[in-house]
């Protein structure tokens, strides 16, 4: 009686924790793509009013945000100046295949990004800024996106993981 | 005597830091005895890597070594062009718009890299230079003692004589410039000159090396620099400023540079500057030089060569365009030393 009671609590645990890690995939996702905008608001900023070099301008980003989106910069910023003879495409890859996972990015957000990563201060400013303007608009439209698949699945998500649970004890008790 | 730093410890400190990784292990690999006198290092998309050492040009093969012919030797790719330039640039290219007006980038130590690709004209001036094909990257060199044959024709009662040194691209005119300036500044004990207060307007950093406005090369002790101004501006301000008893302007030849000389002149400032030619005739060519020759504001004319090596001290003219005679110690090869 004890076991089975203890069983089926364990069951319904264990789903409703299943339904809200992908609850809570759809419910960050838009934060962190809101975020990535932010700061790549500020790298224009930067880059076309205070021609910032690079690396100092990774810096001062990732100084002022938190969390992933932070981590992200900081560990661009890192791997561009700890190794002599590093391109920005390479550091901006490496740190984009590192934080793939806690940045719950999409693959369509991540394609979007290293191809950013090759433009990235190779060319005027000018060229700087429309690729900025694109790359910003894209991660706009993401996020778009991204709520409205939060609206649509977040909470569906939350009751399901806990609602199957249930159907599993119900079924089986 | 001439002395001057190793090429292997300018290479190292200086230029390979700012190549692509690969073209400079290449380069790294190379006994420094033979890259002595190396003076041009290019780098062209899809052709082969150079390496200029005075007159004689080589490649770098496959294994490494240098050769004259250049077939089946390392050819630049685009990502060596690329990688270049992003180091170069701090990965801020965008940071570097007046170099990219103006076609070159200058390093620390006095290093020149131009570069030329596609340029993006705006209302009929060039705003930049996009993609970028090829690089030339000039090693500066510092040759104390180049100058000591000069001095003693550019001297006349103990007042320096206003000189225009004369020379083809790459003949040792800006060397034989610095040289000047040093000597001069720090004065000479043996002609019985003692020092002179000179101001260096230094538009493209190559006289002084100045990095961060500090000269890095030895320019003597009674020098400023006024570093990467336009040289009318400068040459103006530096007389305002700075009342210096010589003016020291590397490459004129726009108007605005010769009214400044002017001005100067009749401040009563001595200048020596240089221009590009062949020999004399050529300056006389060019319409705003030919006034000031006709002004007789050159005492001097130092006309640079290299039919004995780089560097060779082809005539010195006084300000009737006669021949002077040049001491024999005149005629040698500066660049000897690696």
């Amino acid at each position: 009686m004890w076991i089975k009671l203890l069983g089926s609590g364990l069951t319904i645990f264990a789903t409703s924790w299943v339904g809200f890690e992908i609850a809570n995939h759809y419910r960050v996702r838009p934060l962190y793509l809101q975020q990535m905008q932010s700061c790549l608001q500020m790298l224009e900023t930067e880059i076309n009013y205070g021609l910032t070099p690079l690396p100092r301008a990774l810096d001062k980003i990732s100084s002022i945000h938190q969390g992933p989106v932070g981590d992200f910069f900081r560990d661009v910023h890192q791997n561009l100046t700890s190794t002599p003879g590093a391109t920005v495409r390479e550091a901006w890859k490496k740190s984009l295949d590192k934080l793939f996972a806690p940045l719950y990015l999409s693959n369509a957000d991540y394609h979007i990004l290293v191809n950013f990563g090759m433009t990235l201060g190779i060319s005027d400013r000018y060229d700087q800024v429309k690729h900025l303007k694109l790359v910003m608009a894209q991660m706009a439209s993401a996020e778009t996106q991204a709520r409205e698949a939060k609206e649509k699945n977040e909470r569906m998500y939350k009751s399901l993981g806990f609602l199957s649970g249930l159907a599993v004890v119900i079924l089986l008790y | 005597m001439l002395a001057c730093r190793n090429i292997s410890e300018i290479l190292e400190k200086e230029i390979l830091p700012f190549l692509a990784t690969k073209v400079a292990v290449l380069i790294r690999n190379i006994p420094s005895n033979q890259l002595t006198g190396l003076t041009e290092i290019r780098v062209r998309h899809s052709k082969p890597l150079a390496l200029y050492c005075g007159l004689g040009e080589m490649f770098i093969d496959h294994m490494g070594r240098l050769t004259v012919c250049p077939d089946r030797v390392y050819m630049v790719t685009g990502e060596d062009i690329l990688n270049t330039l992003q180091v170069i640039s701090q990965s801020s290219l965008y940071a570097m718009e007046e170099e990219l007006q103006n076609g070159y980038f200058t390093l620390q130590g006095g290093h020149r890299v131009g570069f030329v690709g596609r340029a993006i004209v705006e209302a009929g001036r060039l705003r930049a230079i996009r993609h970028i094909a090829s690089f030339n990257i000039r090693i500066a060199r510092e040759l104390l003692g180049v100058a000591t044959a000069v001095i003693p024709l550019i001297i006349h009662n103990n007042r320096v004589c206003n000189t225009l040194i004369v020379s083809p691209p790459g003949c040792g005119k800006t060397t034989l410039l610095r040289d000047i300036t040093r000597q001069l500044s720090n004065g000479i004990p043996s002609l019985g000159f003692k020092g002179v207060k000179v101001g260096v307007v230094d538009e493209r950093s190559e006289i002084a090396g100045a990095y961060e406005g500090i000269p890095q090369n030895n320019i003597g002790i009674r020098t400023d620099v006024l570093d990467a101004c336009p040289k009318a501006e400068g040459m103006l301000i530096m007389i305002r400023s700075m009342s210096p008893q010589l003016l020291i302007a590397d490459e004129i030849g726009r108007t605005e540079d010769t009214n400044a000389i002017r001005e100067a002149v009749r401040a009563g400032v001595n200048l020596i500057v240089t221009a590009h030619g062949a020999n004399i005739r050529q300056i006389q060519l060019r319409p705003c030089m030919v006034e000031l020759m006709q002004e007789r504001i050159f005492e001097r004319y130092v006309i640079l060569g290299y039919s004995r090596g780089i560097g060779t001290i082809e005539a010195i003219l006084d300000e009737n365009f006669n021949v002077m005679p040049i001491p024999q110690a005149v005629h040698r090869e500066v660049i000897s030393c690696g």
